[in-house]
């Protein structure tokens, strides 16, 4: 069940610290949850939610997503903003002061978390925020909180130092533009069919309430929205004077620390599947392959569902010649979408 | 489908429970190719990534050989004794989703070699008895 009925008594919930660090440099708010993981893992402090906004811009790569395959270099050439490797999984994400960022660290006792069933449970939380604001927001597995189909929060998780972590953010306002523009793509006619594709797939409470958030309130509500799911009862604290020290002397390096940031995918895609573009879920972009003319084929997916289905020439600069197709996609999209005319 | 009703169609040994999420296979050679079982991969959800461990290399128990990505979760693995990798399902670093599809065949992890012999054997008969007493 995720999210609880029934609830117990607040004193009779286990006691977690939070650490509200208000808004600041990007390496602080990706990077203080790590500096946090070690004194959890040997017991030193509570298990942590932290909460963070970052003052300026930056991006996120989940754990085994490849740098040089995600990134457009033109993007960072623009917008000069630094890139993180995150240990929690996922995909690639554009993070600014536009989102509210949490971090669950919890001790694992020297084991592994043990896979993502842990995931689901703690939705509960931003769930139950979203709700409480009006917002009629639903948990799509394994990981995302949608209003109206649309993705307002995404969540992952990691381990480090004896800690699982779970990392989400709550999207108050969304730079569409920036989220689509962040990908390198193999080629540009699909620039365009990303932002509206983003445009389509990812809300964010400004964009469901009409106004710009609240930033203290939508805090609070999250923090509530834990606190209200019974799955811990919360105390105000800051963080040790070990947690810092770790932070500067071990965290900042190593987010900085380009062979970490340039570690490759584990599994870049041997066969014929190039690229996938992940939005939002389940929701994305595939890019394959084409045919041995060397065309590009495109798939636009919602949920299983293969939307649409594009084909661009070899070294083609115009735009993108839209396929017929129907019907639903199984779990081997490349082939299935081979059974497209133009794609086999 | 249960790892104990199925036999490799290669005349190797039978493929064994280790506990609930793991199987295990004795080879010709006298290795053991381990893998998840379909309550772990189902558990666990959608495999995304597998690192496997490195081959040649002998691991204990207590430090993490391989790490995984399921469901956007990253977690990691020991090995469940004492031994030396031998080998790692190469292809899973493609196709990490053959592990739901077919956990028993295609999405075997690794092989390896146990230090001690018979180690395997005696910890799925100890989980076996257990499991046995919590019925």
């Amino acid at each position: 069940m995720i999210a609880p009925t029934a609830h117990p008594a607040l004193e009779d919930l286990p006691v977690w610290r939070l650490l509200n660090l208000g808004s600041c440099e990007p390496v602080r708010a990706q990077g203080f949850a790590e500096a946090v993981a070690p004194s959890v893992g040997r017991g030193d402090v509570p298990n942590t939610l932290l909460v963070v906004r970052t003052e300026t811009p930056f991006v996120s790569l989940g754990f085994h997503q490849s740098y040089e395959e995600e990134i457009d270099p033109a993007f960072l050439d623009r917008h000069h903003i630094p890139v993180f490797r995150r240990v929690e999984g996922g995909g690639t994400a554009y993070l600014d002061s536009g989102q509210l960022l949490y971090y669950l660290v919890y001790r694992t006792a020297g084991r592994s978390g043990g896979g993502p069933s842990d995931l689901p449970r703690f939705l509960a939380g931003p769930l139950h925020a979203a709700r409480s604001q009006g917002l009629a927001a639903e948990i799509r597995p394994p990981s995302d909180l949608t209003v109206g189909g649309r993705k307002i929060s995404g969540n992952s998780g990691g381990d480090w130092a004896d800690a699982h972590l779970i990392a989400g953010d709550l999207l108050g306002r969304t730079d569409h533009r920036a989220m689509a523009d962040l990908f390198r793509l193999p080629h540009p006619a699909l620039r365009s069919l990303l932002r509206r594709e983003v445009r389509r797939w990812l809300t964010s409470w400004e964009g469901e309430t009409g106004g710009p958030p609240d930033w203290k309130a939508l805090t609070a509500a999250l923090i509530e929205g834990f606190r209200a799911a019974g799955l811990f009862r919360l105390e105000p604290d800051r963080a040790t004077a070990e947690e810092e020290h770790y932070f500067r002397a071990e965290t900042v390096p190593h987010h900085y620390d380009r062979s970490w940031r340039d570690l490759p995918a584990s599994s870049t895609p041997a066969g014929r599947l190039r690229r996938r573009i992940r939005v939002a879920g389940p929701h994305g972009l595939l890019v394959l392959d084409g045919t041995a003319r060397g065309e590009l084929s495109i798939g636009i997916v919602e949920g299983s569902e293969l939307r649409e289905a594009y084909l661009v020439g070899p070294g083609s600069t115009g735009g993108l010649r839209a396929i017929p197709i129907g019907g639903r996609i199984g779990a081997d999209f490349q082939k299935e979408i081979r059974k497209v005319p133009g794609f086999d | 489908m249960t790892p104990r009703s199925r036999r490799s169609s290669q005349g190797r040994g039978p493929v064994r429970a280790l506990g609930t999420d793991l199987w295990f296979r004795c080879e010709r050679d006298g290795s053991y190719v381990i893998g998840f079982t379909d309550v772990a991969q189902r558990r666990n959800g959608s495999f995304a990534f597998y690192r496997g461990p490195e081959v040649g290399r002998r691991y204990d128990p207590s430090e993490y050989a391989m790490t995984f990505e399921s469901d956007k979760c990253v977690w990691h693995l020991s090995l469940p004794v004492e031994g030396t990798v031998i080998e790692t399902n190469a292809s899973l670093l493609a196709d990490p989703r053959a592990i739901n599809r077919d956990p028993y065949g295609a999405g075997w992890l690794y092989r390896m070699r146990p230090t001690r012999s018979g180690a395997l054997e005696r910890i799925a008969e100890q989980s076996a008895r257990r499991s046995e007493r919590a019925r």
